[in-house]
C-alpha cells in the first residue's frame, strides 16, 4: 500500500531529455498507465521510479518517504519486465522464491509461499521446471507471479505483454487487472499499446518526447483530448484532424463555431461520429477514395479537397468508391485545437462543459 | 550434425584427412615415446622399440627416491589452484565492472588492459624478478603466485562473454533485493559457468607448464615447482637420468589432464551452443 509521487522530476542522457519535468501523484491502490510512443520516455519513468536509473533533477516519494537516491532494493517494489528476465538457471520456484530467499526467509515458509502465489496464478504445476520449457504466456505468468510473492508496496509492468500473441494478450490484461484489485496493490503499468491503457488503467499519462500531454481517466481521455497529439493517439482509427478553413462552408454554418479565427484553428472529429447524407443537405462534400472492411464496419477514406477524413460506419450504410458524398457530424462531438500549439479550446463550447 | 556443414568434394577431403592424420601423429608420437620410455628398464632406453620389452616400474620408484618429487608436486599444485583461483577472480571482478558499469575512464583503463596483453614477459621480468627480491619474496610461493594474478586475456575473454549478458537480468536481481556481489554470485556465475570451465583450463595449462618464470624465481625445495626440479635429471657429467625423467613427465601430465577431463563436459556444451547458433 503505497502513495507515489513525482516531483519535477527529470533525466536526461547526454544531450537529450529523456523525460522533462514529470510531475504527477498516484493514489493508493491506484493502476496508471503510462502510455505514448517508442522513446517519449514511459520506460525511463519507470525506471526511476524502480531505482534502476538515476534520476538527474527532481525527487521522488513513495508515501512520505523520499527514495530518490535510494536503491532499488530499499524501495519495496517488484517488477515485470518486458522479455520477463527470469533466471534461466533456476526452476521456476527457484525463479519465485529468489527474493524471499535474499530476505533469509526459512526454507519451509518460501516453499510454502511460492506454492501459495503459484496457484494464484495457476501455475503450480509448472514450478520445478526451467524457464526455457516453458511457453511464453506460462513465462509472463512466472514473471508475475515473482513479483506478487513478495508482497511489494508497489507493482512495476515494463510492457508485460508485448511479447505474447494477441489473443493471449487480451486474456492477460483482464487477469493482471483482476489480480491487482485483488491485491489493492498500487501499479505502474508502462505500455505503447492504446488499447491495453484504455482497457487496464484507472488513470492514463499520456508521454510524447520526455514530456507530460495530459492525465486523466480513460473516459476523460478519449473525450477531452488536450491536443492534437492525445487526440490522435488514442482512439482506433484516430480522430480525424484537419483545418477549420478546409470545410468551407461547414464551419460558418455551426452555431458554435460562430467567433472562430478559421484560419488558426483545427478541428477534430472521430471517425465514428461521421456520417453520410445526400450531397444536397449537406454542408460538407467529400470523394470517396477507399473503402477498409473491419468487420461489421468499414472505414471510409473520403477527400476533402486536399484533406483527408476518415468514416468508421456500419458496412449496409457505407458509399461506393469514387462516389461524392455529403459528410455531417452531430455538432457537440467535434473538437477544436490551436493550430500553432495544437492544444485544445474553446472552453465555452458545450462539449468541453 | 548441422546440416550446413561444410562440404568437400571426395579428393579434397581425402588430403584433409591425411593431412589431419599426419598433425595427429606428430603430436602424438612423442607422447608415446616418453610413456613407453618411462617403463622400460636402464638398459632398453636407448633400445629401438618405443615400448619396453621388459616392462618395469622402477623409474617411477627412482622420481619418488632421487628426488623431493612430492614436494615439487605440493609446489606446483598449491600454487597453481591459488594462481588460477585467483586469476578467475580479479579476471571476473574487472570484466564485470567493465561490462556492466559506464565509469569515467573505462575506455582508457581497457585499452590499457589490452595493451598488457601485448607486452612480451620477457620485457617485464627483470623489474618484476628485482620487485619481488625486495619484499623478500623469492624463492616463495607468493613470488609464483602474486606476479600473475592479473590476467589480461581473461579479463578481455570474459567482458566479451558479459556484454552479452542479459541486461534485464542484472535490473531482475536487483529489485529481487539482491546486492552486486549477491547478483554476481546467484546469477551471472551460474549462467556463464562453461566460459569459466573454458577459462579454467587454459589458465591451468598456462600455469602448469610454465618454465621460465619459476625458474628465475625458485632456488630450493621450499618452493620449486615440479617442471623445473626434474632437471635434477639432467646432467651434462653423469649422463641424463632418461628413464625417471619419462616417468616424471607422465606423472606431471596427468592433473593437467584430470582438469580438462573435469571441465570437459561444460567446454563441449559452449562448442555446442556456439555450434547451433553459429
Amino acid at each position: 500500500m503505497a502513495t507515489i509521487h513525482f516531483s519535477q522530476v527529470c533525466k536526461t542522457f547526454g544531450e537529450v531529455t529523456a523525460v522533462d519535468r514529470l510531475d504527477l501523484t498516484i493514489a493508493d491502490g491506484e493502476f496508471t498507465v503510462f502510455v505514448g510512443p517508442s522513446g517519449c520516455g514511459k520506460t525511463t519513468s519507470l525506471r526511476m521510479l524502480a531505482g534502476l536509473d538515476e534520476v538527474t533533477s527532481g525527487r521522488i516519494f513513495i508515501d512520505e518517504r523520499d527514495v530518490t537516491h535510494e536503491q532499488p532494493k530499499a524501495r519495496d517494489m517488484a517488477m515485470v519486465f518486458q522479455n520477463y528476465a527470469l533466471y534461466p538457471h533456476m526452476t521456476v520456484a527457484e525463479n519465485i522464491g529468489f527474493a524471499l530467499k535474499l530476505r533469509r526467509l526459512g526454507r519451509a515458509e518460501v516453499a510454502e509461499q511460492v506454492s501459495r502465489a503459484a496457484e494464484m496464478l495457476d501455475i503450480a504445476h509448472l514450478l520445478q521446471r526451467r524457464p526455457k520449457e516453458l511457453s511464453g504466456g506460462q513465462r509472463q505468468r512466472v514473471a508475475v507471479c515473482r513479483a506478487i510473492v513478495r508482497n511489494p508496496k508497489v507493482f512495476l509492468f515494463d510492457e508485460p505483454l508485448s511479447n505474447l500473441d494477441p489473443q493471449l494478450r487480451t486474456s492477460a490484461r483482464g487477469e493482471i487487472r483482476a489480480l491487482q484489485r485483488r491485491l489493492g496493490v498500487t501499479s505502474v503499468y508502462v505500455t505503447h499499446d492504446q488499447i491495453e491503457a484504455m482497457t487496464m488503467a484507472d488513470r492514463i499519462v499520456i508521454m510524447r518526447d520526455g514530456k507530460v500531454q495530459q492525465i486523466g481517466t480513460p473516459v476523460e481521455i478519449f473525450e477531452r483530448p488536450a491536443n492534437t497529439f492525445v487526440a490522435g493517439f488514442i482512439g482506433n482509427p484516430p480522430m480525424n484532424i484537419l483545418p477549420l478553413a478546409a470545410l468551407g462552408k461547414a464551419a460558418g454554418l455551426s452555431p458554435q463555431l460562430a467567433g472562430v479565427d478559421q484560419s488558426e484553428t483545427m478541428i477534430g472529429i472521430r471517425p465514428e461520429h461521421v456520417s453520410f447524407v445526400s450531397v444536397s443537405s449537406a454542408a460538407t462534400i467529400a470523394r470517396v477514395v477507399q473503402i477498409e472492411m473491419i468487420g461489421t464496419e468499414c472505414l471510409v477514406h473520403a477527400e476533402i479537397g486536399a484533406e483527408r477524413i476518415i468514416a468508421r460506419v456500419v458496412r449496409p450504410l457505407a458509399p461506393r468508391i469514387d462516389e461524392t458524398v455529403g459528410l455531417a457530424w452531430p455538432d457537440d462531438e467535434i473538437h477544436l485545437f490551436d493550430a500553432s500549439s495544437g492544444r485544445r479550446m474553446g472552453q465555452n463550447l458545450r462539449l468541453s462543459a | 550434425m548441422a546440416p550446413s556443414m561444410l562440404k568437400l568434394s571426395r579428393p579434397l577431403m581425402l588430403v584433409g584427412h591425411i593431412i589431419l592424420l599426419v598433425t595427429a601423429l606428430s603430436i602424438i608420437a612423442p607422447l608415446i615415446l616418453v610413456l613407453g620410455t618411462s617403463f622400460k628398464p636402464a638398459n632398453e632406453i636407448y633400445g629401438g622399440l618405443p615400448w619396453p620389452r621388459k616392462f618395469t616400474l622402477q623409474n617411477y620408484y627412482d622420481v619418488f627416491e632421487k628426488l623431493p618429487f612430492g614436494r615439487y608436486l605440493w609446489n606446483s599444485l598449491a600454487t597453481t589452484t591459488l594462481r588460477v583461483g585467483g586469476q578467475l577472480l580479479i579476471a571476473l571482478f574487472a570484466a564485470y565492472a567493465f561490462a556492466r558499469y559506464n565509469f569515467p575512464g573505462r575506455g582508457l583503463l581497457f585499452a590499457l588492459v589490452l595493451g598488457a596483453m601485448m607486452i612480451p614477459p620477457q620485457l617485464t621480468f627483470l623489474p618484476i624478478y628485482l620487485l619481488i627480491n625486495k619484499l623478500g619474496w623469492f624463492d616463495t610461493w607468493a613470488g609464483l603466485i602474486v606476479p600473475n594474478l592479473a590476467m589480461p586475456l581473461a579479463v578481455f575473454l570474459l567482458r566479451q562473454h558479459l556484454l552479452a549478458f542479459p541486461k534485464e537480468l542484472y535490473d531482475a536481481a536487483a529489485m529481487d533485493g539482491a546486492n552486486e556481489l549477491r547478483i554476481l554470485w546467484s546469477v551471472v556465475l551460474p549462467n556463464i559457468k562453461p566460459v569459466m570451465a573454458a577459462l579454467t583450463v587454459v589458465l591451468f595449462v598456462d600455469c602448469w607448464n610454465e618454465y621460465f618464470w619459476p625458474l628465475v624465481i625458485t632456488e630450493t625445495d621450499h618452493a620449486m615447482t615440479v617442471q623445473i626440479g626434474i632437471r635434477r635429471f639432467l646432467d651434462a657429467e653423469r649422463g641424463d637420468d632418461l628413464g625417471p625423467l619419462m616417468a616424471a613427465v607422465t606423472l606431471i601430465s596427468l592433473p593437467a589432464l584430470a582438469v580438462f577431463f573435469a571441465c570437459q563436459r561444460q567446454i563441449i556444451q559452449t562448442f555446442v551452443s556456439v555450434g547451433i547458433k553459429g
